[in-house]
């Protein structure tokens, strides 16, 4: 009794060994199934990708075709590590993060190599802007909205300083225009509040995606002004909260700073008035990924990754042809 | 005069020990409350958040936007717009529990067995609190477990069925995820069940000639078999309710019409629930308390039939030996007749 149950305790351990060490390169095999992976619902690189690969009905929801079932990967880390693990597999993510990466391959999209250089003069299309937008406080007489207005103002002037500009950079944003001449010492002398001692709290709402990047200013504004009373809390709920957020508001609170991870359309655009300075805050590129071995596509164009999403090209060899 | 003062003092010391009784009594009833009030608060809580998402109109500009009651219970594809049903997600959370039974009951309770009946005393108390560090690691802990080996480890065997899977993140994955999170459970209260059997049945059985491993199978797993069965229910309420590292290995597809194909990927309710929450609002975050009542509603009654199989395993027992008693009471008023 005791040997035989060895024995099956032995032969056991011994296939998980094999079966850990067996990463075996066994050249790729044009005949399998592409295997799709698409973020979850919600987030904005799928809607960046869907809607830059012209298949907009399934940037938002799980809308796939008959027979089409892709895996959701919940992360851009993730998304990475599964198409790592699968020699079939192809997704998408953002180009921050993808860098130094040696188990997946960017497709080039339309022939373009995706790079900050690319994406900044626009020869790589699969790009959306962070855009932001801020409160109108011209109706507010009272001194604690003008300090608001000046905190949030001069927070719009730190994202144009080259030390704003840094924070954006070392969080992964791409960055279009060149820094502003003005300097930190500048907004400190124009802005008396952030020397101050007053208590001020301004809030933002709006896109998760541009969280990294918000974060990296926030922490980099609040060290280095004098006011230490000063607090920027974040609320990211979604894009489609920021300009409602900075308008009428959300469950009675207007916050003052809204970003968006896509473009201000023309209905939210009716919504702003003059003082409702919005643009763009940076740049993000996303990049559809394929496993390192995949020998079968090295470049894609909008038409080939919709087909591949629609279930119209389901081998790698079709898409060959 | 002094037995007066004496018996004073007593009936004080005693009305003291009272009061004392007393209080304790009032502090233990206050933490029952708390207790049961944060249980039934977070159900209810549940409850109401879950039924919004079929009242409320979520929609902004005149839309209406809410979740169609008829799609929940009928349609096979879990989206966020409203249009999304249940019906795979339930079926895939009991397949993957099924599965991941298939692969945690035996290895269990042969390891319970072995762990309280065979194995030298030394290697025994080693074994056990092995077992018992295995039941305190942390779910996450056994996704990236699954994500780093498991899934290669799957995907080699599919490989060798010649299919292929997601990189291995597949059903079978989860399945096997989940039976190495509920074997310590199981394991734990069978060894308990298996050391409650009485030595007289032991050494009953082995005075009547049996061997050791008849005794073992014969014996001690049929005396144990309510508590092991009790060890089983509690690792199935593990395995409905794990979402971090079924999360981590499923894949989270969103149709579920292949989810018997264990090479697969698919979606659990708990899994459901958790993906993609850091970016949900609105309807799609509200639904997910839908999502919530349903899973409740899927432990209870899993639980309910259980307790009832059991429950009739036992009422069969004792049919049988109220039989085998009314058997002998005629057979010896047949003899006393004669």
């Amino acid at each position: 009794m005791k040997k035989n149950l060895l024995v099956v305790a032995l032969i056991g351990a011994g296939m998980m060994l094999a079966s850990c060490g067996g990463n075996t390169t066994s050249g790729f095999d044009t005949s399998k199934n592409i295997s799709l992976y698409s973020r979850e619902a919600g987030s904005g690189t799928r809607e960046c990708f869907f809607e830059g690969i012209g298949y907009s009905d399934v940037a938002k929801e799980d809308l796939w075709n008959e027979g089409v079932n892709p895996a959701k990967p919940t992360s851009n880390a993730d998304m990475m590590s599964k198409i790592a693990a699968d020699e079939y597999g192809i997704g998408y993510c953002s180009l921050d993060g993808l860098e130094g990466n040696t188990d997946v391959k960017a497709l080039t999209f339309k022939g373009v190599e995706a790079s900050t250089k690319t994406v900044v003069d626009g020869s790589y299309e699969l790009n959306r802007n962070f855009n932001y937008v801020i409160r109108d406080y011209s109706a507010d007489t009272s001194a604690d909205a003008q300090n608001r207005s000046d905190v949030a103002h001069a927070f719009l002037e730190f994202m144009e300083t080259s030390e704003g500009k840094n924070a954006i950079q070392s969080a992964g944003g791409i960055l279009e225009s060149t820094a502003s001449s003005s300097t930190l010492d500048d907004l400190i002398a124009k802005y008396p509040v952030l020397s101050g001692s007053e208590t001020v709290e301004i809030r933002t709402c709006g896109s998760t995606s541009v969280e990294k990047v918000v974060t990296a200013l926030i922490d980099k504004f609040l060290g280095a002004i004098p006011n230490k009373n000063i607090t920027i809390p974040m609320n990211q709920t979604g894009s489609g909260d920021a300009v409602p957020g900075v308008t009428e508001g959300k469950n009675g609170v207007i916050s003052d700073l809204g970003f968006l991870s896509r473009e201000i359309k023309d209905d939210e655009l009716a919504l702003l008035s003059e003082n409702n300075v919005h643009g763009i805050m940076c740049k993000d590129a996303v990049v559809a990924i394929v496993n390192a071995q995949n020998t079968a596509i090295s470049d894609a164009t909008p038409e080939t990754l919709a087909s591949i999403y629609k279930g119209e090209i389901t081998t790698w060899a079709e898409l060959a042809e | 005069m002094e037995n007066q003062l004496s018996r004073n003092k007593l009936d004080n010391k005693n009305k003291r020990k009272i009061v004392g009784d007393k209080i304790l009594h009032a502090i233990l009833f206050f933490l029952l409350l708390l207790a049961s009030s944060i249980i039934i608060i977070s159900v209810v809580f549940i409850i109401i958040k879950g039924v919004q998402p079929f009242i409320y109109n979520y929609g902004t500009d005149g839309e209406i936007l809410k979740q169609d009651i008829i799609a929940f219970f009928t349609s096979s594809r879990w989206t966020y717009n409203g249009m999304g049903g249940v019906p795979f997600l339930v079926l895939t959370t009991l397949y993957v529990v099924l599965l991941s039974l298939i692969i945690s009951v035996p290895t269990s309770i042969f390891a319970a067995l072995f762990i309280a009946k065979i194995a030298p005393k030394g290697l025994s108390l080693v074994i056990r609190s092995a077992v018992d560090l295995l039941a305190s690691i942390p779910s996450v802990i056994f996704g990236l477990f699954g994500m780093g080996i498991i899934c290669p480890m799957v995907r080699e065997i599919a490989e060798a069925f010649g299919t292929q899977t997601y990189g291995g993140s597949s059903i079978l994955s989860a399945a096997i995820v989940i039976a190495i999170m509920s074997i310590p459970t199981i394991t734990t209260l069978s060894i308990s069940a298996i050391n409650a059997v009485p030595q007289s049945q032991i050494n009953g059985s082995l005075a009547l000639g049996a061997s050791k491993a008849q005794t073992n199978l014969k014996v001690i797993l049929k005396g144990a078999k309510s508590g092991i069965f009790a060890g089983i229910i509690l690792g199935i309420g593990r395995a409905l309710g794990e979402a971090t590292a079924i999360q981590m290995v499923i894949g989270n597809t969103s149709e579920g019409s292949g989810f018997y194909n264990i090479f697969m990927p698919g979606s659990t309710i708990a899994s459901s629930m958790l993906s993609g929450i850091g970016e949900a609002s609105g309807l799609g975050y509200d639904v997910r308390f839908s999502l919530g009542i349903v899973l409740m509603l899927i432990i209870i009654i899993t639980n309910l039939i259980l307790n009832a199989i059991k429950n009739y395993n036992k009422d069969k027992q004792k049919n049988g030996l109220i039989k085998r008693f009314l058997d002998h009471f005629r057979k010896v008023n047949d003899y006393v007749q004669k």
